[in-house]
């Protein structure tokens, strides 16, 4: 590993290099390019850091991002709160957001199932859910989960508790995606869409 | 499919060349190490973006050289003309086009030309480890049907994850109740890909009989059978009754799997068997014999492959003459010559000479040129 030999700067980088997806050699450029730069511009990064950290916590109720006790979507009036949406992230409630069509609350788990990454169910926020489904008034519970095997553990995992719930269990349909062109999807794409198909 | 001309720059020994083939039989003749077998791989490469010999793609890359470039043209059964091109380089990577176009995703060009690739290395098939014989499997069942494909790295991805929880189950760190959601999976996993193993080994006993006869004019009756843990295997089983004998076993077994902290039931610990008049081939059969059923069943792969791509698929045959006398020989080229192109390396130009071929089947090859 290479070294500046200055140690502030050396500091700087190996903190960068922590960041997912950036490498030495990024972090370097990074780190240049914020020494380089006038001392407001380092400022207001550095402070931008600690507020994110300091300002911002997770929800008490769903796990999401949040700047009070609850985040807006908890908060929001006008949610409809007997769905709640299962995901892996908090990144996946934007997506889904992004979307506009769905308007109940929300539930993240914090990741996926997997023995392998060390990830037990108890690591992740299940226990928090099935009290949720006990103390509020849900009527449906909708996976969003990845299409992965872990996704899908997490999934059986989660239906076996609330089997006896009373509440409805649903999850994302998966197949053809809208827009697209069937000449250009991938044939294990269509071969799954076709073995789930439904009437019309 | 028909191989029209291929161009090849920087591949292993061959710096430059442009060669045009037979339509039936091309055999490729020259001393070892001159690059005989290359052509083939290079074939191969384009059906399948990757080398029968190496993991790495630099290893073919000629020393020195930049980047390696493959470009076949082809004839499609439907008459149409296809352009295939592998590019690949240290820095650039590997790139593949299809009619000129970039595609990006490899998978989706892999059975677009299909290929039967017969190698001396292919005796481990009869010989070797079931792990061979699981291989050949999945090589094919993925070719022609991309749910296969994708059932199968879920059940791997599945085995690693429950062989995971079968360990921390063993450690004491987890109950066995954490088994179940990946259970759930590996039946249902499990179950497709043996689903479409057995609907394959029927497949195989219809053609495998008549192909080995044809080869070996010998009435000796072969067969094929799916080992497995599941009890009336075979091709009318439906996909419920394998999920219901594979739920009760593995609930039978799940003791032994925390012991052995390994998942011992599967498809990934099924094979094949290879029966020539009840006797299992590999303990029986000659070495002959082992090669004939090779070529049988290579043969099977190919009608396989035709019945699900309509198409028929090209032969590359390497160096697989050393023990098949003229008369086998001559017998195997007239039934290649009825089903499609095939390409042949061989040292032996003799064992050619009296079947009547013309100066067009055969290339010589020497230190990486073609010679007339």
């Amino acid at each position: 590993m290479q070294h500046t030999g200055i140690a502030t700067l050396d500091q700087l980088i190996n903190l960068l290099t922590r960041l997912p997806g950036i490498g030495r050699k990024t972090a370097q450029r990074l780190a240049m390019f914020v020494l380089k730069s006038d001392p407001d511009y380092a400022q207001q990064l550095a402070q931008a850091v600690l507020n994110v950290k300091s300002e911002i916590h997770f929800c008490k109720r769903c796990f999401n991002i949040a700047e009070d006790d609850l985040c807006s979507i908890c908060a929001d009036p006008k949610r409809d709160v007997s769905k709640i949406c299962v995901v892996e992230d908090i990144v996946d409630i934007m997506a889904i957001e992004e979307a506009h069509v769905y308007h109940g609350l929300y539930h993240v788990l914090g990741g996926a199932i997997s023995p392998l990454a060390g990830t037990m169910p108890e690591d992740l926020h299940i226990r928090e859910l099935i009290e949720r489904v006990k103390s509020e008034a849900v009527k449906e519970i909708l996976m969003a989960l990845n299409p992965s095997t872990e996704g899908e553990a997490t999934m059986i995992y989660i239906s076996r508790l609330l089997k006896d719930s009373g509440v409805t269990l649903t999850r994302l349909a998966s197949g053809v995606p809208f827009g697209s062109h069937l000449e250009y999807l991938d044939s294990a794409t269509i071969g799954r869409a076709i073995d789930s198909r439904r009437e019309l | 499919m028909l191989v029209k001309t291929l161009k090849l720059q920087n591949f292993r020994n061959i710096a430059k060349a442009v060669i045009e083939f037979d339509e039936k039989i091309n055999i490729i003749t020259g001393k070892n190490g001159q690059g005989k077998t290359s052509v083939l791989e290079s074939l191969y490469y384009l059906a399948l973006t990757k080398s029968f010999r190496e993991k790495a793609d630099k290893v073919v890359l000629q020393h020195n050289k930049e980047f390696f470039n493959i470009e076949g043209t082809f004839l499609s059964d439907r008459k149409e003309e296809l352009t295939l091109r592998l590019y690949f380089s240290d820095i650039e990577g590997k790139h593949l086009f299809f009619n000129k176009k970039k595609v990006n995703r490899f998978s989706e060009m892999i059975g677009r030309l299909p290929v039967i690739l017969l190698s001396l290395e292919d005796l481990s098939l009869t010989y070797g480890v079931p792990q061979y014989r699981r291989r050949f499997l999945d090589i094919l069942l993925s070719q022609v049907n991309p749910l296969y494909l994708q059932a199968l790295q879920y059940y791997k991805r599945n085995i690693m994850q429950r062989n995971q929880i079968l360990s921390l189950i063993s450690e004491g760190t987890e109950k066995i109740d954490a088994l179940f959601p990946w259970d759930v999976q590996l039946i249902q996993y499990g179950s497709e890909i043996i689903f479409n193993r057995l609907q394959f080994v029927r497949f195989m006993n219809d053609h495998l009989q008549d192909n080995y006869r044809q080869i070996s004019e010998e009435d000796e009756k072969i067969e094929v059978r799916y080992k497995t843990f599941l009890k009336n295997a075979d091709d009318q089983i439906t996909i419920d009754s394998i999920q219901e004998q594979y739920e009760s076993k593995l609930s039978a077994t799940y003791r032994d799997d925390i012991k052995r902290q390994n998942t011992l039931i599967g498809p990934h610990r099924d094979d094949l068997l290879f029966f020539k008049d009840g006797f299992l081939l590999k303990s029986y059969g000659s070495q002959g014999e082992n090669k004939t059923f090779l070529i049988a069943l290579k043969f099977v792969e190919s009608a396989y492959l035709k019945k699900k791509n309509n198409e028929i698929p090209i032969f590359l045959l390497d160096d697989i003459f050393g023990e098949l006398d003229t008369e086998r020989i001559r017998h195997l080229l007239s039934y290649l010559i009825r089903e499609g192109q095939t390409f042949v390396t061989t040292t032996l130009k003799e064992k050619f000479n009296t079947l009547h071929l013309k100066e067009e089947n055969f290339i010589k090859i020497k230190n990486g040129r073609m010679v007339h």
